[in-house]
C-alpha cells in the first residue's frame, strides 16, 4: 500500500530518520514501537503529508512518486494526531463532519453520500450517544472515539493513528484498538505507534522498532518483541509471563 | 458543513430585514445639518430637488459605505480569528488597520493623495499588505498562535509610532487636523464616486474570504489535520493576505481607523453558527454590516456643531466589550 524507499527526515542537522526503508502492506495492522523520541511520529507525520522527507520516496501504491495531489492523499490517508488540538466548541457530529472535506471543493455542498459516511463512522466508533455534546467536554476516551470517526468518516484507504491510547483506560484501550483492528480486517492498512508492548503484541500484525531514527527490526510480533531487542533498545530487562491463551511482557528492572 | 445548515437560513432572512429597517433609519434620520424624513422624497414641494439632492447625493453613499465597510470588517476580523484560532485576533489589534492607516497618512502627507483617486486606496492596501506579511514574517514558519499575536502587537505600536511622527512633523496645522479627523474613522462627505471605487475590491477581498471557510472548519482540529485533510498552508496564507489587503487597505483608505468592529462582530456571532468558523464569515459580514448602520445613525443623531467620529463611536461600544471578553476568557471556554 505505502512504502518508504530510503528515507531521511533532517532537522537542524539531526537525523530523525536515518534512510529507512518500510512497506507498509494493505489489510495488516502495523504497529510503530520504540522509546520516546524514536521518529515514531515523525515517520507517521511523514506519510500523512505533514512534513516532507530531506531524502528518499515515498511510494503510494499505484502512483509514481510525487504524482499524488494533497486531496488524493487526503482522501487515501486518515491522520490521527497524538495530541488533540480543539480550538472551537464544535458538537461532536460536527467535527466528525470535517473528516470528509478531501471530498469537498471549495464552494461544494454537502452531498448524501458525505452524510452516509459520517453516519457510518458515527455507528462503528460507537458516538452514537455523544452527537450532540460539545466536544471541548468529553473525556478522554469519548474525545478520542470522535476524533477516530472523524478519520474514518473520510473513509481512507490507510489510517494512521499516532499513540491514540496513550491517555485511555483499559476499556477504552481496548475499544480503540477493536476498531482499528476491524478496519484492517476490512482491508485497510492501519498503522499505528504505541507504548503498551503487551497491546502491540497482541493486535498488530506486524511491528517495526524504531530507535533514534533508525529501524531496528520488523516483522512478526513475536520476532520483533525478542528480550534481547527490549533489553537492548528500551534499557529494561523483561520476561515473558504465559498463562494457557496469553502470554505477557513484564518489566523487571532497568539496565545499568 | 452545509449539512445542518438549514436552520440558518431563517436568521439570514431576518438579519437582512433588520439590516433594511436599520437602512430606512439611517437614510431618514435628521442631523444636525439638515432637517430630513423620508415622505419628503415622496411629497411635491418647492424643496423636492434639493431633498433628492441630499437622499442621492450624501445619504445613499454614505448608507453604501457603512455596509460595505462593516462588512469587509466584520468577514476579516472571522477569517482572522479563525485563521489564527484567536479570539483576540482582529485587523486592528493585529495592527493591518493601522499599517493601512499609515500607507494613506503617507499619501496625505506628501500630498499625492489628490493627485489621482486610486492613490489613497492603493497606498492603503500596499500599508496593510507590508503589514499582514511582515505579521507572518515576524511570527516564524510555524506559526504558533502566540508569535503571532505579539508581532501584531509590536507592529501595530510601530505603525502608531510613525503616523504620530508623520503628524508630529507636519508644517500645516491644517493638513493635520485633517489627517487627525480622517484617522478617527468616518463616513461622511462620501461620493457615489468612492462607493463605486472600493466596492470591486472590498468584494474581491470577500470572495477571497470565503473561499478559505472549509479550511477555517478544518483548522478546528490544528494546523497538522487540516494539512492532512488536503489542504495547503501556504496558498491559504497567501490568499488571507491579500484579502486583508484589499479588504481592509480599501476600507480604511474610504473610512479612516474604525475600530474594534472586526474585532467583536464574530464573537456576537459565533454562537448563532454553532462556533463553525467556516459558516463564520457572512453572518460576521452582515453583523458588521448592520452594527456600522446603528454606529452611524447614532455618529448623525447625536451630532453636536463638530460631528463625532464614526470612529469614536465603534471603540466607545468596543472598549467595554473587549474588557468583558478578557474577563470571560480568563474564567473558563466557551460552551455551545
Amino acid at each position: 500500500m505505502i512504502s518508504l524507499n530510503q528515507v531521511s527526515v533532517i532537522r537542524h542537522s539531526k537525523k530523525i530518520l536515518d534512510n529507512i526503508s518500510l512497506d507498509f502492506p494493505k489489510g495488516k495492522m502495523i504497529g510503530l514501537i520504540g522509546p520516546n523520541g524514536a521518529g515514531k511520529s515523525t515517520m507517521m507525520r511523514l506519510i500523512s503529508g505533514v512534513i516532507k522527507q530531506t531524502k528518499g520516496k515515498i511510494l503510494y501504491q499505484g502512483k509514481k512518486p510525487g504524482t499524488l495531489s494533497h486531496k488524493e492523499r487526503a482522501c487515501t490517508i486518515g491522520y490521527l494526531p497524538q495530541k488533540a488540538e480543539i480550538s472551537w466548541p464544535l458538537s461532536a457530529q460536527r467535527v466528525i463532519a470535517l473528516g470528509r472535506l478531501p471530498y469537498q471543493s471549495t464552494f461544494s455542498q454537502w452531498q448524501p453520500k458525505d452524510a452516509r459516511a459520517v453516519e457510518d463512522a458515527i455507528i462503528h466508533s460507537d458516538c452514537e450517544k455523544l452527537r450532540h455534546q460539545n466536544i471541548l467536554t468529553l473525556s478522554g476516551g469519548e474525545l478520542t472515539r470522535v476524533l477516530l470517526a472523524r478519520v474514518l468518516a473520510g473513509e481512507p484507504e490507510c489510517i494512521i493513528a499516532d499513540e491514540p491510547i496513550a491517555a485511555l483506560d483499559p476499556f477504552h484501550q481496548l475499544q480503540v484498538l477493536e476498531i482499528l483492528k476491524d478496519k484492517a480486517l476490512e482491508g485497510k492498512t492501519v498503522i499505528i505507534s504505541l507504548h503498551d508492548l503487551n497491546l502491540a503484541y497482541r493486535f498488530c500484525d506486524v511491528l517495526a522498532l524504531l530507535d533514534e531514527g533508525q529501524l531496528k527490526a520488523y516483522g512478526d510480533p513475536q520476532h520483533v518483541l525478542t528480550l534481547e531487542h527490549i533489553q537492548s533498545i528500551y534499557q529494561v530487562n523483561m520476561c515473558w509471563l504465559n498463562n494457557e491463551s496469553f502470554k505477557a511482557l513484564f518489566p523487571i528492572s532497568r539496565v545499568i | 458543513m452545509t449539512a445542518f445548515s438549514h436552520n440558518n437560513r431563517w436568521l439570514i432572512v431576518l438579519i437582512i430585514l433588520t439590516i433594511l429597517v436599520a437602512s430606512v433609519l439611517h437614510l431618514g434620520s435628521s442631523s444636525s445639518q439638515v432637517n430630513l424624513s423620508l415622505s419628503q422624497l415622496f411629497q411635491a414641494s418647492e424643496k423636492k430637488a434639493l431633498i433628492e439632492l441630499i437622499f442621492f447625493e450624501i445619504r445613499i453613499p454614505r448608507l453604501l459605505l457603512a455596509i460595505l465597510v462593516g462588512f469587509i470588517l466584520g468577514t476579516t476580523g472571522a477569517v482572522m480569528q479563525g485563521f489564527l484560532r484567536n479570539p483576540l485576533a482582529g485587523p486592528d489589534l493585529l495592527g493591518v488597520s493601522n499599517c493601512a492607516a499609515l500607507g494613506a497618512v503617507i499619501a496625505l502627507y506628501f500630498g499625492f493623495a489628490s493627485q489621482a483617486w486610486y492613490l489613497l486606496p492603493a497606498t492603503g492596501m500596499l500599508g496593510a499588505f507590508i503589514g499582514m506579511a511582515l505579521i507572518f514574517l515576524l511570527s516564524g514558519s510555524n506559526h504558533h498562535n502566540l508569535r503571532i499575536i505579539l508581532a501584531g502587537v509590536a507592529i501595530n505600536a510601530f505603525a502608531a509610532s510613525l503616523i504620530s511622527i508623520a503628524l508630529n512633523l507636519s508644517k500645516n496645522p491644517y493638513a493635520m487636523s485633517e489627517i487627525v479627523f480622517w484617522l478617527m474613522g468616518s463616513l461622511s462627505h462620501k461620493s457615489l464616486m468612492d462607493v463605486g471605487g472600493v466596492f470591486p475590491f472590498i468584494l474581491v477581498a470577500f470572495l477571497l474570504l470565503l473561499s478559505s471557510a472549509k479550511f477555517l472548519d478544518a483548522l478546528t482540529l490544528g494546523e497538522e489535520s487540516a494539512i492532512s485533510l488536503g489542504f495547503n498552508l501556504k496558498n491559504e496564507q497567501i490568499k488571507l493576505i491579500i484579502a486583508t489587503a484589499l479588504g481592509i487597505g480599501a476600507a480604511v483608505s474610504i473610512a479612516g481607523n474604525i475600530g474594534f468592529v472586526g474585532l467583536i462582530v464574530p464573537h456576537l456571532c459565533r454562537p448563532l453558527v454553532k462556533y463553525q468558523p467556516g459558516r463564520l464569515i457572512f453572518l460576521s459580514g452582515l453583523i458588521g454590516s448592520l452594527f456600522m448602520i446603528i454606529s452611524d445613525t447614532i455618529v448623525m443623531q447625536v451630532s453636536t456643531t463638530q460631528e463625532i467620529k464614526l470612529g469614536v463611536v465603534t471603540s466607545l461600544v468596543g472598549g467595554p466589550f473587549f474588557l468583558y471578553l478578557i474577563l470571560r476568557l480568563g474564567k473558563n471556554h466557551d460552551q455551545p
